[in-house]
């Protein structure tokens, strides 16, 4: 046991870290992330500019760091808005069946038809770009799938002996799910999701990248990426670092969702 | 099927139309018109906006079953016309990238199960780690810079020739490659160990026989449903790589047209990813029938 | 022709081995049967993979097997791919796994012949035909059906069929008639015997069924946990059992001997309407 966790421990400081960045990105950052300088643009690596200045002579550095905010805080909130959201669905469809079953089973049919990238193009298109539109888009996209996974998970539990057995014994419904159900499922969604994450973050930053997402001057790395394409040739950095970045994030979130599986639950895969 | 792919066109219609959004101002806003009473009516009534949602819908519907998807609103010109003819570079471009994935992804899976390669397993198991972490778009430039700028062996951007179509489409299958090479490696693992495997080494069979006609028959229907919904990736998947190689594909379209809010294109794009989706999945299920007799009584609801 | 001598086989998983058969010897003479009786999980048929060298993986062996002279242990994976199925058959337990569920039957028998001589699609096919009818199976309607499509009983018939196609020098059946009905069981056997009788074909057939193995063998194992506890002809080992275990399988079977005996002689062939011959109880009239 204490072998196992060790890399559970590793990951979830690395999580950490990523975090506070985001969260103390303003004090972190060693310049103005929107200050332009234009007699300073497009310069190498240097003292007061650590990752060079960009086509607008800003701190790359320092837009990195403000990056980590949009993507982490985008992917977190995306993270507990589908969690409830997908319970509430997924538990009441599952328990209850009828028509909220009937109308969640139809609505996944659908969404399904449609592949998540596009769909949140779409979605976000309609609504117009900005940080909450792509919000709301990756949202919509992405709790569907989750809810029809509770809704299956519920079932499962409601056929099996101790929930019957309360049943029989006339236990209220809603301390069956508060006592049998939620604590059994809960974590297993919370697991998927942390795990799901990484590919949130990808998709923030594609839509970013085609300029649907976050709204210039604001820093985030998909557009960073997209705004140093004319200088692939000359500030080549100024493309690699902030894919490195996204690369990073994605493979932290992969690796912790994978430590904390295997800490759990060995078995399941 | 046919129900399916109604239901995509109800999600076209409707997901655009009950966005909380009026397009009509939108548009007006967007391109900086003054807002008149009278200029909105004027467009609701050349598109059709002033009438009942349903009826609307039902006018659509007639008109995209004959591949009418309406009028742009940007340049008043047909949108289907514009989206399809651009749709075709995007379906080249995707078709591209899945030859790609199954060639690569075939050859090197197959070897791996065929040689007993303990060592190309973990190699792929740390590929799909990195590529799956890794934004294709971000990839595509770090191939462009790689081979066109450093080695200067591929064109680097653009679209028409082959040499141009290269790196676009690579990079586009990359992301699945790994993915694929393990799904047919596991899966062809997983096919080795049945009974009817044993039984067949028990009769002599031939390893290749046992190979071509057992376990790569075997692993077949899996093969196909998961190609189905790649497919899908692979024209969502698209849409971003034309933006860094420039292609002037659906993926650049659409993107301008969001801009402009032009939901027109929108609608017809979604009616037309969403029953090439509900295609590509029942023909998955009918390649699957013809491999699998057991799935031929469940299935066969058109 | 084949000898087992001090034959020891051992599973091997990711950090650990399991000893499944311990120190095994007997023989199987030319043209004789020789039965292996033994409960469930007694490694039966793990002493039949081994002697086809089925899994060799995960397997380590100890002692030795040898065929008409030479050890199989010895032999490389291309030679053994050679005698398996033309020198040596093996009919496998529980026939509705053995079957590739999506491929015909027809093919399963191209395949084999295929494999072991030059011969095309369309004389394998006729020769599997002839093979069908040779175990009295209806040829001409199996070779295209799939094997889900067939119940228990009649996959168990081709197995035979498809174990014997090369005219093997030695069958070995692995309880050949477990999950079959009783009557089903004794066709099957019966059948075994006809060809054993018509070849001259060496066999080992393996069952926990002590009456399956006393109705077909000439020599008799018993098997308990991986180890041969008896071994001899078997008119001797039935009538003067020497170890407690095959005692007690014995005072098992006489338990419903009867039974069986009842069944065997059962030869007749149905016809004519059933009729209540007392209350509440039905039968058929017998021709
Ligand atoms: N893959 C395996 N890994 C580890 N142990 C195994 C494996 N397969 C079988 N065994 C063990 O080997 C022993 C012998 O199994 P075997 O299949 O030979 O029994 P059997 O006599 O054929 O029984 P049955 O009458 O049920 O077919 C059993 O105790 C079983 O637990
Ligand atoms: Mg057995």
């Amino acid at each position: 046991m204490m072998k196992k966790s060790v890399p559970l421990i590793i990951s979830s400081m690395i999580v950490l870290l990523l975090v506070s960045t985001a969260v103390f990105a303003p004090w972190l950052a060693p310049n103005d992330p929107y200050a332009t300088n234009m007699a300073m643009k497009l310069q190498g690596m240097s003292a007061a500019y650590p990752f060079g200045t960009d086509h607008l002579g800003r701190c790359v550095l320092s837009r990195l760091i403000m990056g980590a905010r949009v993507s982490l805080f985008t992917a977190l909130g995306v993270l507990a808005v589908t969690l409830v959201l997908s319970m509430v669905v997924g538990v009441a469809a599952g328990y209850l069946g009828g028509i909220a079953d009937l109308v969640l089973m139809r609505a996944c049919d659908i969404l399904m038809a449609i592949p998540h990238f596009i769909f949140a193009l779409v979605i976000v298109g309609a609504l117009g770009g900005g940080v909450w539109n792509m919000f709301i888009a990756i949202i919509i996209v992405s709790w569907v799938g989750y809810a029809r996974i509770i809704r299956n998970m519920v079932r499962g539990l409601k056929e099996s002996t101790y929930v019957q057995y309360a049943k029989m014994t006339g236990v209220p419904t809603v301390k069956i799910v508060k006592r049998h159900i939620l604590p059994f499922v809960f974590p297993q969604i919370l697991l998927l999701l942390l795990i799901g994450t990484g590919s949130t973050v990808l998709l923030i930053s594609e839509l970013s990248f085609l300029g649907l997402g976050v709204t210039a001057p604001m820093p985030e790395w998909g557009m960073m990426i997209s705004e140093s394409k004319m200088y692939l040739s000359s500030n080549p950095m100024l493309m690699f670092v902030p894919g490195a970045m996204i690369s990073l994030t994605v493979l932290i979130f992969d690796w912790f969702g994978d430590t904390l599986r295997d800490a759990i639950d060995p078995k399941m895969k | 099927m046919l129900a399916a792919i109604w239901g995509v066109t109800l999600v076209s219609f409707f997901l655009i139309r009950l966005i909380p959004v009026d397009p009509v101002e939108a548009y007006f806003a967007i391109n900086n018109l003054p807002v008149t009473e009278e200029a909105i009516e004027e467009i609701r009534e050349e598109q059709g906006l002033n009438k009942p949602l349903l009826f609307q819908y039902g006018l659509w519907l007639m008109n995209a079953v004959q591949l009418d998807f309406g009028q742009s609103f940007l340049t008043k010109t047909p949108v289907a016309e514009e989206l399809l003819s651009r749709f075709s570079v995007t379906l080249g471009l995707a078709a591209a990238a899945f030859f790609i994935v199954i060639a690569i992804s075939g050859i090197i899976g197959i070897w791996s199960v065929v040689k007993q390669g303990g060592l190309v397993d973990r190699f792929t198991r740390a590929l799909v780690f990195a590529t799956a972490s890794m934004p294709s778009f971000w990839l595509g430039f770090v191939l462009v810079y790689v081979v066109s700028l450093k080695w200067g062996i591929l064109p680097l951007m653009g679209w028409g020739t082959i040499e141009q179509s290269v790196l676009p489409a690579f990079t586009l299958a990359l992301g699945y490659i790994p993915y694929y090479i393990r799904l047919i490696r596991t899966s062809m693992l997983e096919e080795i160990e049945k009974p009817h495997i044993a039984f067949a080494r028990a009769r002599g069979v031939k390893e290749s026989i046992i190979i071509r006609r057992h376990v790569l028959k075997g692993i077949l229907p899996a093969l196909f449903t998961s190609l189905a919904m790649t497919c899908g990736g692979l024209l969502g998947g698209a849409a971003i790589i034309e933006a860094v190689f420039a292609i002037p594909g659906v993926g650049r379209y659409l993107v301008e047209s969001m801009a402009a809010r032009d939901y027109a294109v929108l609608q017809g794009f979604i009616l037309i990813i969403g029953t090439l989706y509900v295609i590509f999945n029942f023909l998955a299920d009918l390649l699957c029938a013809i491999v699998d007799p057991r799935a031929r009584l469940k299935r066969g609801d058109i | 022709m084949l000898e087992i001598r001090d034959l020891s086989v051992f599973i091997q998983t990711d950090n650990s081995e399991k000893e499944v058969v311990s120190h095994v010897n007997f023989t199987v003479p030319q043209g004789k049967i020789v039965g292996i009786v033994g409960e469930s999980g007694s490694g039966k048929s793990m002493l039949c993979n081994a002697i086809m060298q089925l899994f060799r993986q995960n397997r380590r062996y100890t002692g030795d097997i040898i065929y008409k002279g030479t050890s199989l242990l010895a032999k490389s994976e291309r030679e053994m791919r050679h005698l398996r199925g033309k020198e040596i058959s093996l009919i496998m337990q529980n026939p509705m796994a053995m079957f590739n569920p999506i491929v015909k039957i027809g093919d399963h028998f191209v395949e084999t012949l295929q494999s072991h001589e030059r011969i095309s699609k369309h004389h394998a096919r006729k020769r599997a035909a002839e093979q069908l009818a040779r175990f009295q199976l209806p040829e001409d309607e199996l070779l295209d059906r799939y094997p889900h499509e067939l119940s228990g009983g009649m996959l168990q018939r081709i197995m035979i069929a498809l174990a014997a196609c090369m005219q093997p020098n030695l069958l070995i059946a692995d309880e050949p008639t477990t999950a079959l009905d009783t009557m089903t069981q004794m066709d099957i056997l019966d059948e075994l015997l006809h060809f054993h009788q018509k070849t001259k074909t060496s066999m080992l057939i393996v069952s926990h069924d002590l009456g399956v193995i006393a109705k077909m063998a000439d020599f008799i194992a018993v098997m308990r946990r991986g180890v041969v506890v008896e071994y001899g002809p078997a008119e001797w080992v039935l009538a003067q059992p020497a170890h407690s275990y095959t005692q007690a399988l014995l005072a098992a079977r006489d338990e419903h001997g009867d039974l069986e005996k009842l069944a065997d002689s059962w030869e007749g062939t149905t016809i004519g309407p059933l009729y209540e011959y007392k209350p509440g109880c039905w039968v058929r009239e017998e021709g």
